[in-house]
């Protein structure tokens, strides 16, 4: 008898239907003694190059198909069918297969053409569309119990069912492309995919000599997954369980051969023709068996043809003429000996890309590169890419690696065959451009977007669960909103050992739903979500890349293959990885509006990097708004490091890791560098290697180094072992290497052990010196632009948000830094901060009109176009604000200068709203035409020179302040904080800029808006809360360990106004941290104080 | 319709005779036996890793007897319910 192969397979891939991840898969088949496996993901080749990969892991052989709804030419459906790719034909069924997925996504996007993105529920194929690419015979299509003849045999219509199986016979003629899939998951006799159902249709494809293929239409792996899959059920129909039909039972999972047979049995009640069930099964698996290297391009790297590129001859030529000819141009005044390192280098990289045949793939990134530098938009190659001299020669990364000393072997080599990974950040507004630039220049059969596959994460998992069972929102948000930090897996565990969550495991105590909730959230933890578009990666091939992967509509209009970034390798693809970065937006803005505010041009890339009141700056660790430095973390840990020079940037970045933490490496460091310790270097060797980090092993390139010196394996070998080092199997092979040669090169066996320890215990913490050197580079940017042009760099931090900061703070820092913050203003705001310049020369920020609450762009854009304004129902009559835009605009302010107010006139903003009342009043706008008649408003003054009402009260600066906060999350006039100053400076309580300047250990009360609440992960595995507090003078940062949790828990996700009691901790120079007791509601406390000083006021009244 | 009652089974594990209330029945015609499903998300206090099986999935037997047909219910091993008769 013929082994089994499931050819219908449902992987965790079809989302929100399949439950087993491919790697799973094909491991369970492997045990269970198959030798082929298919996967069939819903609408799509999802998890296809997973499954390949898994299954050329594993030595089982790949099949890939797809299951689809299949339309009538009425646009009808004709229910769920499987297409399956045949094999060994030279790609031909695996093109086919990609041509018929992309073809069904595109119905998604015509269907759509009145809404965003089309319903899922309109992906799928014409069966007349599908019979033509089909024609040449590649693919096979089998309709099963759920097809419009499955469901007339279940009805019992044999005659009908006949019928309606002539019409898909007619279309599919082509041998062997058609056939009948026999399903039984035993359902209840007389329903869909019973027996029953099963046995009737094998009858039916035998009366008309159809071949029948048996499947078990597997979603699962086993039986106790059916659950799960009912929990996928009610989030894919978006309605609680028991709303809609689920699955009838738990018989759709990876049954074994034996299993299969005795299924076939039961159908057939006949074990010969079962077994004849299973030898046509047999035979087109066998033909479907994939050979991924031809059939699917697999691991063959394809970039775009030269002609694509315009490029005449041989592209290592020309990478090599681009490349020396870079040379003058990056090092103008080389002496002889940087020239004669920078040619040696050089020459030795292009050998390396010439053996590895990539010169294609560097030209083409450096015509990206070229085209976004055309474009005027700013761009940096980030990632490894930074330690290679081409990419730096070619205009790719704006860091020079040979004096920042990186290393091109950790980029690539000869070593490992795969295709680098160069990233570009470029500024997020213009991402977008960029791409269809790239679709344009190289045409759209060469280019798609990549898409990324989301995972089911401890929220996400818990509010689909929730609404599962059929939970009121309100009380999922509640649960929710506690969860923090850790992983839905292990809820269960969480529930015991987290404060936050006390409440809810006493409720789960007593109801037996939360304590469902509980278990299918860990259920569903970590299976794909949905699908989506990468934030940034761009696939490049050559001209039959559409006959590789399937594509789909995405987000952006643009086309997006179904495969994700782990399948880039694997598939030989291209990716290129634009990100969007808002610091390089933030950055261009700011550089624009010097120039436009100056006149003068700024080229921020040229700016040197050595400048001592940057570094100056940095170190007074007010780096809010500076990139990768402004969190709370990296602001303690500025103060410690004191930096100040560029490389110290390039090492703090690289410290503040989750690794390094975790290894205790910064605090050696630090103790180094500030001489309270010698650094301890193991061996004089090692010295000139580790001397910038003071003994302490940082980056992936110290390994490299520390290998190739000890072993002399050369440097690319070093990073071949360095990558092993992170394999916990292949990590003995390194080891054995490395004492033997350190030792052969009579290395003491005590030095030997030592540096082994390091390394070995490195595997996991390092950080690629290159990546924190292009990282750094816009640190040092940003913090370059924030001390010459603070006005200009907060206007575009403002404009385009880059941080993780909400916007208001970086308006307290702009008042800290002395910027001048101008009040939205109908004459003078537009949808940008600009920056202004006021009769004495001096500069100021205009805020946005953005930010006005329900503010519309249609508004936004006729404020803009109709400005300047004379008065107030000027204003009204052109901008046509809606009422409720006109009201909010008033109480904000935005009228005042319009209306007279900052001119010294008498009237009030009281004036101003009582106008607007009026305004808002009548029912029709007038058209501001002249010729019409203003007769009927003359009451109203249109027309003529306005008068205000008058004699209406003056807003106080707290109610201002209210109203901003209420209409635009901001408090420009003044910070939130002082309006509660009567009572902070009753109990005591100190700025924080005040705290630098106390003892250690002293007791402090600060207060402020908490601006973020972090749990990072700790050595000793506890949970530590950071909560960071704005008061306007700057941050106070306080650590809340397990006790001083237990008292204000509650106060420390959720509050908005925080008072904290603790005591300092100085860290370092300018470091200084608050140990925190206690933490009350800032509000409550001041209602409390209210009341205490209304008393206190009676009291003295009656002693009067 | 009440509880547990007592089946004996050929080698197969089919249903052969069966006694209820009393009176013992026998199965004349080869049974049928498919499962259902259950609505766990009301019914059951636990649904973690392991035993989703348990919790969602009932056996169900249709046995045509001497005395008509009867649907059997059949949740555990040695654990057999009527559900229903036709006659």
């Amino acid at each position: 008898m013929n082994d089994f192969t499931h050819l219908h397979v449902a992987s965790a891939f079809s989302g929100h239907y399949g439950v087993t991840r491919p790697e799973q898969m094909a491991e369970a088949a492997v045990a269970s003694g198959f030798s082929a496996l298919a996967i069939t993901d819903r609408d799509g080749l999802y998890g296809a190059v997973k499954h390949i990969g898994a299954c050329l892991q594993l030595g089982l052989a790949p099949i890939i198909g797809v299951d689809l709804n299949i339309f009538d030419d009425d646009g009808s459906s004709l229910g769920r069918c499987v297409i399956l790719a045949h094999g060994n034909n030279q790609g031909a069924g695996w093109a086919t297969l990609c041509k018929i997925v992309s073809v069904a996504h595109e119905r998604r996007k015509s269907a759509s053409s009145n809404s965003s993105s089309g319903s899922k529920k309109d992906i799928g194929i014409g069966r007349r569309m599908l019979s033509e690419l089909m024609a040449n015979g590649n693919c096979t299509l089998l309709i099963g119990p759920d097809s419009d003849v499955g469901r007339q045999v279940v009805a019992g219509n044999r005659t009908m069912a006949s019928a309606l199986l002539e019409n898909w016979h007619g279309l599919f003629k082509y041998p062997g492309s058609f056939g009948i899939e026999i399903v039984s998951h035993l359902t209840q006799p007389g329903t869909v995919f019973s027996s029953l159902q099963a046995r009737r249709m094998v009858e039916l494809a035998d009366a008309n000599n159809i071949p029948a293929v048996l499947t078990n239409a597997v979603r699962y792996l086993e039986p106790d997954d059916a659950l799960t899959a009912d929990v996928l059920d009610a989030a894919r129909n978006l309605e609680a369980l028991g709303l809609f039909e689920s699955q009838p039972n738990a018989q759709a999972w990876m049954k074994p051969t034996q299993k299969m047979l005795a299924l076939a049995i039961e159908i057939t009640e006949d074990r010969g023709r079962a077994l004849e069930l299973f030898e046509i099964t047999a035979k087109l698996a066998e033909r479907c068996r994939l050979d991924p290297p031809n059939d699917c391009g697999w691991g063959k790297p394809k970039t775009p043809e030269q002609s694509a590129l315009g490029i005449d001859g041989n592209p290592f030529e020309v990478l090599w003429q681009k490349a020396h000819a870079g040379i003058e141009h990056y090092y103008p005044n080389a002496n002889g000996k940087l020239l004669l390192q920078v040619q040696h280098r050089l020459g030795q990289e292009l050998i390396t890309i010439n053996k590895l045949g990539f010169a294609t793939y560097f030209l083409t990134v450096a015509d990206v590169a070229q085209m976004i530098r055309d474009m005027k938009i700013r761009s940096q190659a980030r990632g490894s890419g930074a330690g290679s001299l081409v990419n730096y020669l070619l205009g790719i990364s704006g860091v020079d690696p040979i004096e920042h000393d990186l290393l091109f072997e950790r980029f690539l080599s000869t070593e490992r065959s795969s295709l680098p990974d160069i990233d570009i950040d470029v500024e997020s507004a213009r991402r977008h451009d960029i791409y269809r630039a790239i679709f344009k220049r190289y045409g759209s059969q060469r280019v798609t977007l990549l898409s990324m596959q989301s995972k089911y994460q401890g929220r996400g998992a818990m509010r689909d669960s929730g609404m599962a069972l059929g939970l009121d929102d309100d009380q999922i948000d509640q649960i929710a909103k506690n969860m923090w930090r850790f992983s839905a897996r292990n809820f269960r565990g969480a529930l015991g050992s987290k404060p936050e969550l006390a409440e809810f495991a006493a409720a789960v105590e007593e109801d037996r739903r939360m304590n469902l909730l509980v278990d299918i959230t860990e259920r569903l933890d970590r299976l794909p979500r949905y699908i989506s578009m990468h934030p940034c990666g761009v696939i490049l091939g050559d001209s039959s890349l559409l006959n590789l992967t399937p594509v789909e509509p995405s987000g952006a209009g643009l086309p997006m293959s179904q495969f994700d970034k782990d399948d880039m390798d694997p598939m030989g693809m291209l990716k290129l990885d634009v990100l969007g970065v808002r610091m390089q937006s933030a950055m261009a803005y700011a550089v624009r509006e010097v120039e436009r505010v100056s006149g003068n041009s700024l080229d921020l890339d040229a700016v040197p990097r050595d400048d001592a009141e940057t570094f100056k700056a940095i170190r007074t660790t007010n780096t809010l708004g500076i990139f990768q430095i402004e969190s709370p973390g990296q602001r303690e840990l500025t103060g410690k490091h004191q930096p100040t020079q560029f490389n110290d940037l390039t090492i703090q970045i690289s410290l503040f890791r989750p690794g390094p933490m975790k290894g205790n490496m910064i605090a050696p460091y630090l103790d180094g560098r500030h001489g309270f310790a010698k650094p301890d270097f193991i061996h004089k060797d090692l010295e000139p290697i580790l001397r910038e980090t003071w003994g302490v092993v940082i980056f992936h390139e110290h390994v490299i180094r520390i290998l190739n010196v000890m072993t002399g394996c050369g440097l690319a070998k070093a990073d071949e072992m360095r990558r092993s080092l992170e394999n916990p199997r292949a990590n003995h092979l390194v080891q054995q290497f490395f004492r033997k040669e350190a030792a052969a090169r009579n290395y003491p066996q005590a030095v030997i052990d030592r540096v082994w320890s390091i390394l070995e215990g490195f595997s996991s913490f390092g950080f690629c010196k290159a990546h924190g050197a292009a990282f750094a580079l816009p640190t040092y940017q940003s913090a370059w632009l924030k001390t010459h042009y603070p006005t200009q760099f907060m206007a575009g931090l403002f404009t385009h948000d880059p941080g993780m900061y909400p916007r208001r703070l970086l308006l307290s820092e702009a008042r800290r830094l002395g910027v001048k913050l101008l009040p939205i203003d109908i004459n003078c705001s537009t949808n940008e901060y600009r920056v202004e310049k006021d009769a004495n020369q001096n500069l100021g920020v205009r805020m946005s009109l953005t930010e006005v609450q329900g503010i519309s762009e249609a508004e936004i854009e006729r404020i803009i176009a109709e400005q300047p304004f004379t008065d107030v129902s000027d204003f009204y009559l052109r901008a046509k604000p809606s009422r409720r835009t006109m009201e909010r605009l008033a109480l904000i302010g935005a009228l005042d200068a319009v209306a007279g107010i900052s001119a010294g006139e008498v009237f009030t903003r009281g004036d101003v709203m009582a106008r607007v009342r009026q305004l808002n009043a009548i029912k029709k706008r007038p058209t501001p035409r002249e010729d019409q008649p203003t007769l009927d408003f003359s009451r109203l003054n249109f027309g003529n020179l306005e008068q205000l009402p008058t004699g209406h009260a003056e807003m106080s600066i707290t109610e201002r302040v209210q109203y901003e906060l209420d209409i635009l999350h901001l408090d420009v006039t003044q910070h939130v904080l002082e309006q509660y100053r009567p009572m902070l400076d009753e109990m005591g309580v100190i700025n924080s800029n005040e705290l630098v300047g106390l003892r250690n250990k002293s007791d402090v009360l600060v207060a402020g808006v908490r601006v973020a609440t972090q749990t990072p992960p700790m050595r000793s595995g506890k949970r530590v809360v950071f909560i960071t507090l704005d008061d306007g003078t700057g941050c106070s940062d306080a650590t809340f360990f397990d006790e001083a949790q237990s008292r204000c828990s509650h106060i420390l996700f959720n509050t908005k106004l925080v008072i904290i009691s603790g005591k300092t901790r100085r860290t370092g120079v300018r470091g200084v941290s608050i140990m925190a007791e206690n933490a009350w509601d800032l509000k409550e406390l001041w209602n409390q104080w209210l009341i205490a000083v209304e008393d206190r006021k009676q009291t003295q009244d009656l002693y009067v | 319709m009440g509880g547990n009652i007592v089946v004996s089974l050929n080698q197969t594990g089919e249903p052969v005779e069966f006694n209820w209330q009393g009176a013992s029945y026998r199965v004349v015609e080869k049974p049928v036996r498919w499962f259902s499903r259950r609505q766990w998300w009301a019914e059951a206090s636990r649904v973690q890793r392991g035993i989703g099986k348990e919790v969602l999935e009932v056996e169900m037997w249709r046995l045509q007897t001497n005395a008509g047909f009867v649907e059997l219910m059949h949740p555990a091993p040695n654990e057999w319910r009527l559900v229903r008769t036709y006659h």
